[in-house]
């Protein structure tokens, strides 16, 4: 798919700016749209863009030639080395250990979550160089290719039925080459995609784009909710219909407002409120639908074609990724309401020192 | 429904939009204080506000041209809604205009109406239409607009020699129990399904303006309650940097952010009044983003006599003399959104303060100050 997408010139398209031949905003728009309608598998070519705009900026031109023309026909997909077994969101959290070795660097460690890792050819990955300096000064970005000696993929099922991957590292030699940015200076290399992952981009007024992100997963409740609605309206051989019985209408109902003020809630706003809103809707929308509605997709006999079932098991990974529910609320609490940074420290701590 | 949208609607404000907003802000800033609102609280309604209020425009704007209005949109008078509930002004504003425009659409609005002079009330309860009922602005109105007659298919307009006699309420509002069968004159306006459905439409705006009264008022409580938050300490931190105290107000900012887009895209107003999709911008940006470069306007004639109309009006109310207290044609003071630093805090703050001390009859500081606030309630929390 992805290299079709490629020879076909629409990852170029997709990646250079309107005078250079990219998109305009329109034909932008009508990509993005049709490709989530079509359900193309997505995770990677988002990742990739994310990291070819890094590699660019920080790479070193030997390493642009390298990958960026790959980039552009789909042989080159690029994934996110960021969460480790034992870390949590906070990205900046790494024991990945690089460790300088001549004209190159040996890396030892293990990441978790490397989503897309078995079909890409390098890894963007957050290593820490300097264990004694804090954390935001500790670490350095390197562009690891997959096929390394010393690296091993191993496949970790999702409840949603997707694929993602533990990566080991285990004496990878990589050539200096492959280093982005200075030295010790990772977290700024690491903070360019984390702004567009977290939504903290900009927006412009022609209403050719999402309100929030997440709205690719949100599509998803769309469906089940649209699917829900035209169910319960269809007339049992009694014409009977679901949506007579007043409990199935005021369930239904508060769903849909609950998603479309979901769906309506700008940038970091809406991201809350998709992923909650998604969460807190799927059981109510199952329930109305009867015990054919714990069906998965593609089950004859399923009510909605396992589109609730669906969002039920997708719903806590969106609420996950890009950094939980828990993150975005804390962002809003510290820069829209200006209640303060958290602090995590032991009040008990506080007191003994 | 095709959920892959191309172009979403932009619900982000119009420059002119954003002239109302602040002149309303203003307003209430100025001319309703929480001490106004208390002071209220007995009738649910406060007159010299409410003339004020009237002489700004603020009832004529809502009705169309053909009558002597203004012929604002409907987004116009959520902004107006908005600051109406932000500051809890003891006005039946609400009320008055949506039973105003349901007599114009009727044929049956009198002038004293457009401008204010005389109240007007309305039944906006869905069911039980029939008999006694509720009104919420029932004490004060000089006539009450109501659904009565035959299997309610009459619109009736009521008056009464002397008002009905106001009932406590939580709301707080001047609301009256009203008997359609003892009002000294009862006028049947229209009936019939026509009639009914404007009726519907009456009560779709008074839901429309009410929720947006909510979000106003949501949005300020939450604005109170942050500033409050960052005041009070425990364990030697401000208490909003805890998440159980902080998650629950950004939950709140969410439901702000939802509501403020989602009513304005209510469907039951996609076809009256979304003629100028142009004028529905609404998107509000977060406090790191650069403002968006503002779309062109579609200019048609309605649109430009309206414009018009309207910097017409707002000039008035620049320059309107009234008490000599008109605020300045400064621009919009736009809501500071790291609060901790601004003088809007420390308004808030005391507010908060009043409103707690009010609220659990508690002394208030005579001469607040945020250190010793902070430092006072640190002693609370450590005692408690």
């Amino acid at each position: 798919m992805h290299l079709a997408l490629g020879a076909a010139g629409y990852l170029a398209q997709d990646w250079k700016p309107e005078s250079e031949g990219g998109f305009d905003r329109v034909r932008r728009r009508i990509w993005e749209l049709e490709k989530r309608r079509a359900h193309v598998p997505w995770v990677t070519s988002g990742t990739t863009a994310m990291i070819a705009r890094s590699v660019e900026k920080f790479g070193s031109s030997e390493l642009k030639a390298e990958v960026m023309p790959r980039v552009f026909n789909g042989e080159v997909r690029l994934c996110l080395g960021y969460t480790e077994p034992e870390g949590g969101s906070d990205v900046a959290t790494c024991k990945t250990r690089a460790v300088r070795d001549g004209d190159g660097w040996i890396i030892n460690g293990s990441k978790m979550f490397t989503t897309g890792a078995h079909n890409c050819q390098y890894v963007f990955l957050i290593t820490n160089t300097d264990p004694d300096a804090p954390k935001h000064k500790s670490l350095t970005m390197f562009l690891v290719p997959l096929d390394s000696p010393g690296i091993e993929i191993q496949g970790i099922r999702t409840v949603d039925g997707d694929r993602t991957n533990i990566v080991y590292y285990s004496d990878v030699r990589v050539d200096d080459k492959y280093r982005l940015g200075g030295v010790n200076n990772g977290w700024t290399v690491v903070r360019e995609p984390l702004n567009v992952e977290h939504g903290a981009v900009e927006s412009a007024g022609d209403g050719l784009q999402d309100v929030s992100i997440m709205m690719h997963q949100a599509g998803f409740m769309a469906i089940a909710v649209d699917k829900a609605a035209a169910r319960v309206a269809e007339p049992d051989p009694n014409g009977r219909r679901l949506i007579d019985d007043q409990s199935v209408a005021y369930r239904l109902g508060r769903s849909v407002a609950r998603m479309e003020a979901a769906l309506s809630a700008p940038t970091i706003f809406g991201r809350v409120a998709l992923a909650q809103t998604m969460r807190d809707i799927s059981p109510d929308l199952m329930d109305i639908l009867g015990a054919a509605a714990s069906l998965p997709i593609g089950t004859d006999g399923s009510a909605d074609d396992g589109a609730a079932e669906y969002i039920y098991r997708f719903a806590p990974l969106v609420g996950i990724y890009g950094g939980t529910l828990e993150v975005f609320r804390n962002m809003i609490a510290q820069y829209v309401l200006g209640l303060g940074k958290p602090n995590y420290s032991p009040p008990t701590q506080k007191k003994a020192s | 429904m095709d959920r892959y949208e191309l172009r979403r609607l932009d619900y982000s404000l119009t420059e002119d939009h954003e002239a109302l907003q602040a002149a309303y802000r203003d307003f209430f800033k100025t001319h309703c204080p929480i001490e106004t609102v208390r002071a209220a609280e007995e009738s649910g309604f406060d007159k010299s506000l409410w003339e004020r209020l009237c002489t700004m425009g603020a009832t004529t704007m809502a009705l169309p041209q053909s009558v002597g209005g203004d012929g604002a949109t409907l987004v116009d008078l959520t902004l107006v809604a908005e600051e109406i509930g932000r500051s809890l002004a003891p006005v039946p504003w609400i009320d008055h205009v949506c039973a105003a425009r349901l007599l114009a659409r009727l044929d049956a609005l009198e002038a004293d109406v457009v401008n204010g002079k005389q109240l007007a009330a309305f039944d906006p309860q869905h069911d039980n239409v029939s008999g006694v009922r509720l009104i919420p602005t029932g004490s004060i109105a000089d006539q009450i607009v109501v659904r009565d007659g035959p299997e309610s298919q009459d619109i009736v307009r009521l008056t009464f020699g002397t008002r009905p006699a106001k009932v406590d309420n939580t709301g707080r509002l001047p609301m009256a129990w009203v008997d359609p069968a003892s009002a000294d004159s009862r006028t049947v306006l229209a009936s019939g399904t026509r009639a009914l459905a404007e009726y519907q439409r009456a009560l779709d705006e008074w839901r429309v303006l009410t929720a947006a009264a909510l979000v106003g008022l949501v949005e300020e409580t939450m604005t109170i309650a942050a500033d409050f938050a960052k005041t009070r300490y425990t364990l030697g931190v401000p208490i909003s940097t805890l998440q159980g105290i902080s998650h629950p107000l950004a939950n709140i900012a969410i439901t702000v952010q939802g509501g403020r887009i989602w009513r304005a895209a209510q469907p039951g107003f996609w076809t009256t009044s979304l003629k100028n999709a142009r004028s529905w911008r609404r998107r509000r940006s977060c406090s790191w983003q650069r403002k968006h470069p503002r779309p062109r306007r579609c200019v048609c004639m309605s649109r430009a006599a309206w414009v018009f109309l309207r910097r017409r009006r707002l000039r008035l109310i620049w320059s309107a003399p009234a008490g000599g207290r008109w605020p300045e044609a400064t621009p919009a003071p736009v809501p500071s959104t790291s609060p901790s630093s601004s003088r809007r805090a420390k308004v808030v703050q005391e507010r908060a303060h009043k409103w707690i001390s009010l609220r659990f009859s508690c002394p208030t500081p005579t001469r607040p100050s945020s250190t010793r606030r902070a430092t006072s309630c640190a002693r609370m929390s450590q005692t408690m």
